[in-house]
């Protein structure tokens, strides 16, 4: 006969529960935001929230076109700013990260030392000598502007410094020994290696691409050129604000990104399971 | 191929300080031996070893590879293979692809590199592991795969840095029967670095024991045991330790050794006290006798004599088992008489 | 004789020749051959979205048809706020673009800092420039802001003006008429709130410092006097005024926007009976209310006969970047010019919901038209003659902002009306007398 333990289940359920509350406070907004983008404008302002739309407004999806007929455009320069960045950040970080973990020249811990001290300046500080830099470059309305800048982050750089030094001399011993010098040793042994790291890295460098407001505006002045935040920006007016457009471009806006951190999750957790790096 | 290493030295600066790890070395390996570099915490055994392989430059003096000079050779142009103490094994690829990995790196062939791995991986007995990764295999198949590693390029000389010293006691023994065995079988030129004297008396053609960066003996092991040059070769060979005596009549001045096995139990003898400790391992019986001055010698007792803590007993010994060293020097004087 | 004669005929031939050759006449610009003109584009910085942006494009779009010589780019640079601070940020960098929106108070910066160009000399022109009685033509209300001195630096463009937005169906309902003073407000107001339904009879936006603002003036108080530079709104009226609005929100029948940031959509739900807003957010009504009620729009309310009610918007500036050629310049004055056709500047009205900048084009049939058929647009015209800005003062919008700092801690009693509004006065003079 089998007996259920009452304390086992009573804990179980008290766990699901606060976890479960957690959960539904961190999705609520985003549901919110799925419903909102699917009501008419008179549906939007009422009192209690209407939570299912009947009929659901697909079309507003379409109307957002016809507020930010260039929506298309900034969602395309999205991808390509934040994946040409991201990788540019991830070169970047790799061969600077080798180079302050495993390299020795003179000065380095000092460079390394100052450049971290630089995370200590305000970005707002930092934002007008840019924006004159990229004007003076000539790269005002470019993609460059909107690259380049981002191209090296010196958190990705400590991060990943730091996963470097924890792998053992043993191994770059042996990887010489075995005809393997300092480059390639980098690029196939320690990058493999540090695949958590690096996956971090990227993530993050993708969310702040994507998300990234005050720089594209006063670097871009032409729709050609603008990013997806700033295509936000049009569905605010003067006297009010369209809630279901707005909240329909914030959809596509958001959703490339969700769907980016369901694929990368199950990354993450099999990097950190796989790691088994011993000695 | 024979190593010569020619009055090496190995200095560096640490907090300030000079440190002299390895103090003018001379030695020299001879082809298809296998040698252990052997001494305690400290003594400058790896980093001799790291300066055979290149990983490490000598301050001063030349290591040859046969005839030729490689002392500012870099590591990968040496040809040699080297076994880590932690056995660095590339934790993201196969066992399989960690062999090949040197193979990789000279450029050899996909079909020919296929066989030389399969060839070595049945040398050391892992053709069935090739598949996984090294953190699904124990310790000791690791090493195997280490060596395995080391190997498969075919080198000069094979370097093993305490290979031993990660596994528990019982792997121990097979490993290095093992290693033996396949160093044997490719006669290639070996050399390995040990604190365990008893792993080194086992399986080397000749010990090369060293103290505080200084060479203290060479010998093959048998000899190094029967006739120490010095004290600390003396007392660092041999469980149980030698018995070190002073003070005694007859060796005024002067420090006497005699080993645990050579003391025997009899009616009358040089020794004489109470038996204060008594241990069984085994086979053996061990067991403590204090003279009336406070001094004890450890030896065995054997089968025939039935001994008992608390028993007085007399210990004698053969001359030409005691060792007589000098007190200030430590350096072996001659026999008993 | 001779040397009469001579005098006579060389008077003759100076008048000749300044018959003759029209591009010698003093007004015209230097350096301006009209007959040998070369293409120029011209960027123009606003912060215009949805069916403003396609308004003016529609404008830009004319403009091309009959204009070979100048193309014009529009570029959408974010809310008025960030716009202004692109201004800011690209006049360091000497990139400024050739047009942009300005509010009333950037106009006024701008020109102190001599950013922007005078327009006489391109008004002026014969070729390019327009007639007295085109500018003349010109709002009376926005030329205050426009003017400095005698000469324009500004024209303006997009504006706005307090309306009275009302849900006909809940007045006619209770029988209540439409208030045209303050004081049939408050009537309606008390009428119309109903407790049991949530109802609130009026609403102001969160912005109300301009209801505010218009009261003061109704009842004949001032704002800020710019000959000793200090504010004055401290006075007995501005008291009166500040206690009528803090009355009417504290009592049962008043409230604000709050935490839906404006009415539209706390009036599209049918929570509140009416309320006063920019002419501006039609469209949000329209949209949130979407045929649920009948509703109107009516001229704000007066007091004692005195209609006086605020404009906001912008005015297009014409920068002066020493990159800019003189070509660019005056063909960025050309499009300017432009939207002041009445055609022109009443399809934009039409198209944006903004009120008509000239009498012209309030006049013109097609928009006589377009009001009958939109009567809700009406009111926001009708209210052109009685509007007025505040003061165009360069640190109106800093003024502003304690001003309304004030006006919440006087609303949530953490002051009283006269020591918050001293306080203001005083606040405000300090940042006047620091200067920028």
């Amino acid at each position: 006969m089998k007996t259920i333990n009452w304390k086992d289940v009573i804990k179980k359920a008290v766990i699901y529960l606060i976890v479960g509350s957690g959960a539904l406070l961190m999705i609520v907004p985003f549901l919110w935001m799925l419903s909102s983008s699917l009501q008419t404008s008179h549906q939007v302002n009422l009192r209690p929230p209407v939570w299912f739309p009947n009929p659901p407004q697909w079309g507003n999806y379409q109307r957002i076109l016809h507020y930010a007929p260039y929506f298309p455009r900034y969602f395309l320069n999205n991808i390509i700013v934040a994946s040409v960045g991201t990788i540019l950040e991830l070169s970047t970080s790799i061969l600077a990260a080798f180079a302050f973990s495993r390299l020795k020249f003179w000065g380095r811990d000092v460079v390394f030392y100052i450049l971290l001290a630089t995370m200590m300046i305000p970005a707002e500080i930092m934002l007008i000598p840019n924006f004159l830099t990229i004007v003076r470059l000539g790269w005002l309305d470019t993609y460059q502007a909107l690259i380049i800048p981002w191209s090296a982050s010196i958190l990705s750089i400590f991060l990943l410094r730091q996963f470097f030094l924890g792998i053992p001399d043993s191994l770059s011993h042996a990887a010489k020994v075995d005809g393997c010098r300092n480059f390639r040793f980098l690029w196939a042994v320690m990058v493999p290696l540090a695949r958590p790291a690096l996956v971090t890295i990227a993530l993050l460098s993708i969310i702040s691409s994507w998300n990234a407001f005050l720089w594209p505006l006063i670097v871009t002045n032409s729709h050609n050129m603008r990013t997806l935040p700033l295509g936000l920006a049009l569905f605010r007016g003067e006297a009010g604000t369209f809630f279901e457009l707005l909240m329909a471009a914030s959809v596509v806006v958001v959703l490339p990104m969700v769907i980016l951190f369901v694929i990368m999750q199950k990354h993450i957790v099999a990097s950190v399971s796989r790691s088994g790096l011993k000695g | 191929m024979d190593v010569h290493l020619k009055n090496i030295t190995m200095s560096f600066q640490s907090a300030g300080s000079n440190v002299i790890a390895v103090n003018n070395f001379s030695a020299t390996i001879k082809s298809g031996e296998m040698v252990s570099l052997l001494g305690p915490s400290g003594c400058g055994k790896s980093t001799t070893l790291m300066m055979l392989a290149g990983l490490y430059r000598p301050t001063e003096g030349q290591i040859f590879f046969g005839d030729t000079d490689v002392t500012k050779v870099d590591a990968e142009k040496r040809g040699i293979g080297m076994v880590f103490q932690n056995y660095a094994l590339y934790p993201h690829m196969s066992v399989y692809k960690n062999i090949m990995f040197p193979l990789k790196m000279m450029k050899v062939k996909k079909p020919e590199a296929n066989k030389k791995v399969e060839e070595v991986a049945r040398l050391v007995q892992i053709e069935h592991l090739l598949d996984r990764k090294p953190a699904q295999l124990s310790g000791g198949q690791q090493q195997r795969v280490a060596i395995a590693r080391a190997l498969v390029k075919e080198p000069k000389l094979l370097l093993l840095d305490e290979p031993l010293s990660n596994l528990d006691a019982r792997l121990r023994l097979e490993t290095r029967e093992e290693i033996r065995r396949i160093q044997l079988k490719v006669g290639i030129t070996a050399v390995f670095v040990t604190h365990d004297q008893e792993e080194a008396m086992s399986i080397s053609d000749r010990i090369i024991l060293m103290k505080d960066g200084l060479l203290q003996q060479v010998s093959p092991p048998q000899e190094m045991y029967r006739r120490p040059v010095n004290v600390f070769a003396a007392e660092f060979i041999g469980n149980p330790p030698i018995n070190m005596l002073d003070n005694l009549p007859d060796y005024g001045g002067k420090l006497v050794g005699i080993r645990a096995e050579h003391f025997h139990v009899s009616d009358a003898g040089m020794f004489q006290g109470e038996v204060t400790h008594m241990e069984t391992i085994g086979r053996d019986t061990l067991i403590r006798v204090t003279g009336a001055n406070g001094v004890s010698v450890r030896t065995f007792a054997d089968a025939e004599t039935r001994v008992r803590l608390g028993d007085a007993v007399h210990l004698s010994v053969k001359p030409e088992n005691i060792h007589v060293f000098d007190k200030t020097s430590g350096e072996r004087v001659g026999e008993g008489a | 004789m001779k040397k009469v004669l001579m005098a006579v005929a060389g008077v003759l031939l100076m008048f000749a020749l300044a018959a003759c050759g029209g591009n010698d006449s003093a007004d015209s610009i230097d350096g301006f051959d009209p007959d040998n003109r070369s293409v120029v584009e011209i960027e123009f910085w606003h912060a215009m979205t949805g069916a403003h942006e396609e308004g003016i494009q529609r404008i830009i779009d004319a403009f091309h048809a009959q204009n070979p010589y100048v193309r014009v780019n529009a570029m959408f640079q974010g809310n008025y706020g960030q716009l202004s601070n692109q201004i800011m940020l690209n006049d360091l960098a000497n990139n400024l673009p050739h047009i942009a929106q300005a509010t009333v108070s950037d106009v006024t910066r701008y020109m102190v800092d001599g950013m922007i160009l005078s327009l006489n000399m391109f008004m002026n022109d014969p070729n390019v420039g327009i007639s007295q009685a085109e500018l003349n033509d010109i709002g009376a209300g926005f030329r205050a802001t426009s003017v400095f001195d005698g000469e324009w630096y500004s024209l303006p463009f997009s504006k706005s003006v307090r309306v009275l937005f009302y849900n006909r169906d809940m007045f006619n309902a209770a029988g209540v008429a439409v208030p045209g003073t303050w004081a049939e407000l408050l009537v309606a107001a008390e009428a119309l709130t109903n407790e049991d339904e949530g109802i609130v009879g009026f609403s102001f936006e969160n912005a109300h410092d301009m209801e505010f603002v218009a009261k003061l003036f109704q009842l004949g108080g001032t704002y800020l006097d710019e000959d000793t530079n200090e504010t004055v709104f401290a006075s007995q009226a501005g008291i009166d005024a500040m206690r009528f609005v803090m009355d009417l929100i504290n009592s049962p029948y008043g409230r604000t926007a709050g935490a839906d940031g404006f009415n539209s959509g706390v009036f599209g739900r049918g929570d509140i009976a009416m309320y006063i807003g920019s002419s501006a957010g039609l469209p949000h009504v329209t949209g949130a209310v979407a045929d649920t009620f009948d509703w109107g729009v009516a001229p704000t309310p007066s007091t004692n006969g005195n209609r006086a009610v605020e404009f906001a918007g912008n005015d297009l500036v014409l920068f002066d970047n020493s990159n800019h050629s003189l070509e660019e310049r005056i063909g960025a004055w050309e499009f300017m010019a432009f939207t002041l056709r009445p055609e022109i500047a009443a399809q934009w009205a039409i198209d944006s919901g903004y009120v008509p900048v000239t009498y012209a084009a309030a006049e013109l049939p097609m928009f006589q038209n377009f009001l009958a058929a939109n009567p809700r647009a009406a009111a926001a015209t009708y209210s052109l003659p009685y509007g007025f800005f505040r003061t165009r003062h360069v640190q109106g919008g800093a003024v502003r902002t304690i001003l309304m700092e004030e006006m919440d801690e006087i609303r949530f009693e953490i002051t009283t009306i006269e020591a918050g509004m001293a306080r203001a006065q005083q606040r405000a003079n300090e940042e006047l007398a620091r200067g920028r």
